[in-house]
């Protein structure tokens, strides 16, 4: 999923001083499972949203909505009424929703809520962590089953520097050494051979260095 | 209709469980490893069966097992785990030599045909009251049969014996009257030493320094959790104490219910406290499982609802429903609640990102409006804080601002619902929870007390106050207590001191 | 092949080689960079120059390599994956091989959370077994990663780092087979403390059969104070240093003398171990105490050789 967690609520009501009607926009699927961005953090922003207005004395009115997922315009249509009588979107979807609003709707303000992290799962309740950085072209078959690029700080894909202690990172003790998790699976999975062969430089042209990317699904592309 | 409760386990105190059971004419389908006691046609015994997981709710729990013959399905009404636990011998038992022996080692040796008679035999309980009175009572009874099939000299040193329960009580009186010599010792003073073929037992009795020369040493043994304990805490959803025993540290949880309504644990499973009085603990939860079972009802007057076209499935509910009552449906894209399972607290519907849950008016009704200057709203516990306020029906001679509502759970309360009631004018909010080992749902007080401490920070960030929002924790009865804490948060209002 | 650089020269010929780290400038001082070259003159085989090490900005390893060079000490200039993409590394190889650097230590570099500027973003387009290998066939199949030709190829002595301590040692000495099979000639590794760790280390190396294969050159850090050598234990990953070592520090009357003396006994010990060939000194901005290790370790004077 798309993990994503909310701005600090003194960026958010800054960001929407200048506007007296806010739709705070919550989006139903990825920032709801990554608990940053569902219906309930729509409503308690909505909430500090108008407290706040009371307490400095502004005119400020912030209506809350929640829809299935805001990266599709067909979801954005069904608001359509409700964006209208905004004067700015506070989205709390990953930055693809929000800039399907901006897109959609070309004469809105479009505000972000959240701050889109990472591709990542829960490892426990409330804790979320990385998993995938979207390279493109995927060698999970030869790390076994786990992704160097996305999860060693230094995404180096052919060992692990120097640099780890007890098989956590040098960057943060909190962080699994990558390459520690790689050497144990594939010695489990009776692979370990996989990771004495030679990785060549990676072809990191079909990630983000390739340029903005555009995907055709053949067959169903018109 | 027939129930059948599943035992888990096939020592004395899953027999004692299944022999309860069918007493109260209910079945038990029993699985351990090993010989099973009980021959009974209303007692199925399987061999080599394991649990592997649960479903459902009292009433119709579907327990998968692992089995020779691969998986197995089996449909039962509630489940008893029995497991028993590890016996392991004392720490003295280290410096105690060869002449030692454990209270679990002796009855082989009673029965072994042949033997050296001895002459002086030192038991040591090596064990504090919190042990509970299962040492008592496997002791005192090896210590009379001892006496009796070798006549020796018996000395039972102990640091106390639990006479509370009516068998240890008498089985003390007989052995008394047997010969059997007790005395009390002081925990420190104790030293186990062999010597020249007799082991020196010292200590202090509390007016002076003895010493013991015995044959033989019978020292009480610890128990501990079994392996197996924690992967079946999981399996069943139930709870743990600190020292790794069924269920929690918890004071609604004393006896032999657990969190997950329909699930109980009985016997050395339950730490030494399970003990104490296994055959009557037997007997109260056959009997508690048949009047539940034999009319079903829901546990709660509101239960929690979800609505399936909000719900994400983020199982965010799942985590933290104390009492197992949630599921993924079979057949919608939904969490769905076990109505007889859900017992109302509201903790789902408070951390569901997608607000998908409901209970009627999320269980929150007022107690009482305010009005004035100064506001408070008082969030009361269902469990404690309303119960202590109803009990004095002072209610309505509580200052004019104070603005009292119920809640299920402490864990039900939403921060946005707050919020909101700063907006509406209050100045405080004072919420009355129960202590967390007293929280009838388990963890409800813990979480709210994380959420709140987030909402605080985020209140400071606003420049509001983090006194703002008060917690504390009350005792059920404690009517006085409960009336001062919300009179002294009313009177703190406007005061420079933070509560 | 030839032996182009004199540090190859030296190792090739047999001799126990000394190299030592200089650590350029965090300005343009230049007078600094030939002070530091002038310690080093006649006592190390050649001098390592960091790349912006600890990700603190710092002189150009590069500049600052040749510079020492004018000064007559030869170098090992290293470079990391983390600041620079396949095209700038390609090209700063040639450049360098252009100002006369013949000797190149391939590393991934410290991340950038531990220097002052954690706010940057890094790079590493390649890793440094990829630099390796792109290093040797730029070199030996005159080639660029892209398959273009190189018609003059760059002469460069590879190194690479070797990490005696890390665990598993396993899992490390899969990585230094795959430095040695991409191309890496001689290791430095990290610092040692732990004499007998390092010498259970070296026989699991030639186990593998890596010392036939490379050259090692033993990591000491010359020791200064209690207090400085309970900081790195505390700080730098990856360096452990045994209790005793800090307390035999801790009791000394003369601190200054003791640690040069452990330090010396510390060389003296791993020269002893078969499959080392040399030490690689790190005195960590003291550069000036480098000749004095040297010689009273016996190393004095470098042998001259051939270079051919
Ligand atoms: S807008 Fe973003 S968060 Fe929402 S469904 Fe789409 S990808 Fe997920
Ligand atoms: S290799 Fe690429 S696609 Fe695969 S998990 Fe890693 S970043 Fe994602
Ligand atoms: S109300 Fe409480 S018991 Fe019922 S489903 Fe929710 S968390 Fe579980
Ligand atoms: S917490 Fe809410 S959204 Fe998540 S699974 Fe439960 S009901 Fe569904």
């Amino acid at each position: 999923m798309i993990v994503g967690q909310e701005k600090p609520v003194t960026e958010l009501l800054d960001m929407i001083k200048p506007y007296k009607r806010v739709l705070v926009l919550g989006c139903g699927t990825c920032t709801t499972v990554s608990l940053a961005g569902g219906q309930k953090e729509a409503e308690f922003m909505s909430a500090l949203i108008k407290l706040n207005a009371a307490k400095t004395g502004q005119d400020v009115t912030a209506t809350t909505e929640t829809v299935k997922r805001q990266c599709e315009w067909e979801f954005l249509d069904d608001i359509a009424d409700l964006i209208e009588q905004a004067d700015a979107v506070l989205s709390f979807a990953c930055g693809v929703g929000i800039q399907a609003i901006a897109e959609r709707y070309p004469d809105k303000v479009v505000l972000p809520g959240v701050n889109t992290k990472f591709m990542g799962m829960p490892i426990e309740t409330g804790v979320f962590q990385v998993r995938c950085a979207g390279c493109g072209n995927c060698i999970l078959d030869k790390r076994g089953g786990i992704c160097p690029i996305a999860r060693c700080s230094k995404s180096l894909l052919n060992g692990p520097c120097g640099g780890a202690e007890d098989g956590k990172c040098e960057v943060n003790p909190e962080i699994d050494c990558a390459w520690y998790l790689i050497y144990n699976r594939l010695k489990a999975i009776g692979r370990l051979d996989d990771m004495k062969q030679f990785f060549e430089p990676k072809d990191w042209s079909y990630g983000r260095d390739g340029g903005a990317r555009k995907l055709r699904k053949e067959g169903i592309a018109l | 209709m027939q129930h059948r409760i599943l035992i888990i386990g096939n020592g004395d105190d899953a027999a004692m469980a299944a022999r309860a059971v069918v007493a109260v004419g209910m079945e038990a389908l029993v699985i351990g490893e090993g010989a099973f006691p009980i021959a009974d046609d209303r007692v199925t015994y399987k061999d080599g069966w394991t649990l592997k997981h649960i479903e459902g709710q009292i009433g119709a729990f579907e327990a998968v097992f692992d089995t020779s013959d691969g998986e197995q399905t089996e449909t039962v009404s509630s489940i008893i785990a029995a497991t028993g636990a590890d016996m392991v011998p004392c720490s003295l038992m280290n410096s105690a030599g060869d002449k030692a022996v454990s209270f679990k080692d002796l009855p082989a040796l009673l029965n072994a045909k042949e033997y050296t008679l001895p002459m002086a035999v030192v038991f040591i309980q090596d064990a504090d009251v919190d042990d509970g009175q299962w040492v008592s009572a496997i002791g005192i009874n090896l210590a009379r049969q001892v006496r009796k099939m070798w006549g020796c000299d018996v000395y039972y040193l102990c640091r106390f014996i639990r006479g509370s329960h009516f068998e240890v009580e008498n089985a003390y009186r007989m052995a008394r009257a047997e010969g059997v010599v007790f005395i009390k010792y002081s925990k420190d003073s104790l030293a186990v030493m062999p010597a020249e073929g007799k082991t020196t037992v010292s200590f202090n009795d509390y007016t002076q320094e003895i010493s013991i020369q015995a044959d033989m040493v019978v020292m009480s043994d610890v128990l501990k959790p079994q392996t197996q304990t924690s992967s079946l805490t999981q399996k069943l959803g139930i709870g743990i104490n600190h020292e790794g025993f069924f269920q929690y540290d918890n004071a609604y949880y004393p006896f032999t219910a657990t969190n997950r309504r329909g699930v109980y644990v009985i016997g050395a499973c339950k730490g030494p406290a399970g003990l104490n009085d296994v055959s009557g603990d037997a007997a109260y939860t056959a009997l508690d499982i048949k009047i539940q079972l034999d009319e079903l009802r829901p546990i709660a007057d509101v239960i929690a609802e979800i609505n399936l076209f909000k719900c994400s499935l983020c199982l965010t509910c799942l985590r933290f429903c104390p009492h197992g009552a949630l599921h993924v449906s079979d057949d919608m894209p939904s969490m769905v609640v076990y109505d007889m399972a859900c017992q109302g607290c509201g903790i789902c519907g408070a951390v569901c990102p997608a607000e998908a849950i409901n209970l009627a008016d999320n269980g929150k009704a007022l107690m009482k409006e305010s009005s004035g200057q100064k506001r408070l709203k008082v969030y009361c516990c269902k469990n404690s804080a309303k119960k202590a306020l109803d009990a004095i029906n002072m209610v309505a001679q509580l200052p004019q601002g104070v603005e009292l509502a119920e809640m299920p759970c402490s864990g039900s309360i939403k921060p946005e619902e707050l919020v909101n009631d700063i907006y509406a004018g209050f100045q405080r909010i004072l919420i009355l929870a129960c202590y967390s080992d007293a929280c009838r749902h388990v963890n409800g007080n813990a979480d709210m007390r994380r959420q709140m401490k987030a909402l605080q920070d985020t209140l400071a960030d606003m420049g509001i106050a983090r006194d703002s929002i008060v917690v504390m924790d009350v005792a059920g009865p404690s009517s006085d207590d409960v009336l001062e804490k919300i009179n002294s948060a009313y009177n703190a209002i406007g005061l420079e001191v933070a509560l | 092949m030839t032996a182009l650089s004199h540090l190859q020269s030296v190792l090739e010929q047999g001799h126990f080689a000394v190299t030592a780290e200089i650590g350029p400038p965090m300005s343009a001082n230049v007078n600094l960079i030939r002070q530091k070259a002038g310690y080093y003159n006649g006592y190390v085989d050649a001098a390592n120059i960091t790349d912006n090490q600890s990700a603190v900005v710092c002189m150009s390893s590069i500049a600052t390599a040749a510079i020492v060079q004018q000064e007559g000490v030869e170098t090992v200039f290293q470079m990391t994956c983390r600041d620079r993409n396949r095209i700038a590394l390609q090209s700063d190889i040639l450049g360098a091989a252009g100002l006369g650097l013949k000797n190149l230590l391939c590393l991934s570099g410290d991340h950038q959370s531990f220097g002052n500027d954690p706010q940057a973003k890094n790079v590493y387009d390649l890793d440094s077994i990829q630099l390796i290998h792109t290093v040797k066939g730029m070199r030996d199949d005159k080639r660029f990663i892209n398959g273009k030709e190189i018609k003059t190829e760059p002469q460069v002595f590879i190194g690479a780092a070797a990490h005696p301590f890390a665990q598993p040692t396993e899992l490390y000495l899969i990585s230094m087979g795959k430095k040695i099979a991409a191309g890496a000639q001689f290791f430095q590794t990290q610092a040692i403390f732990d004499v007998e760790g390092f010498g259970n280390w070296m026989k699991a190396v030639r186990g593998m059969g890596y010392h036939k294969q490379t050259y090692i050159l033993a990591g000491i850090i010359p020791i200064k104070t209690a207090r400085s050598l309970k900081i790195m234990n505390d700080t730098v990953a990856g360096i452990r240093i045994p209790p005793d070592l800090i307390k035999r520090m801790d009791s000394a009357d003369n601190q200054e003398e003791e640690g040069m003396r452990i330090t010396l006994e510390i060389i003296e010990a791993v020269r002893k171990i078969d499959g080392v060939a040399g030490i690689h000194l790190m005195p960590v901005s003291s550069e000036q105490i480098t000749p004095a290790v040297v010689e009273r370790a016996g190393l004095y004077p470098r042998p001259q050789v051939e270079v051919q």
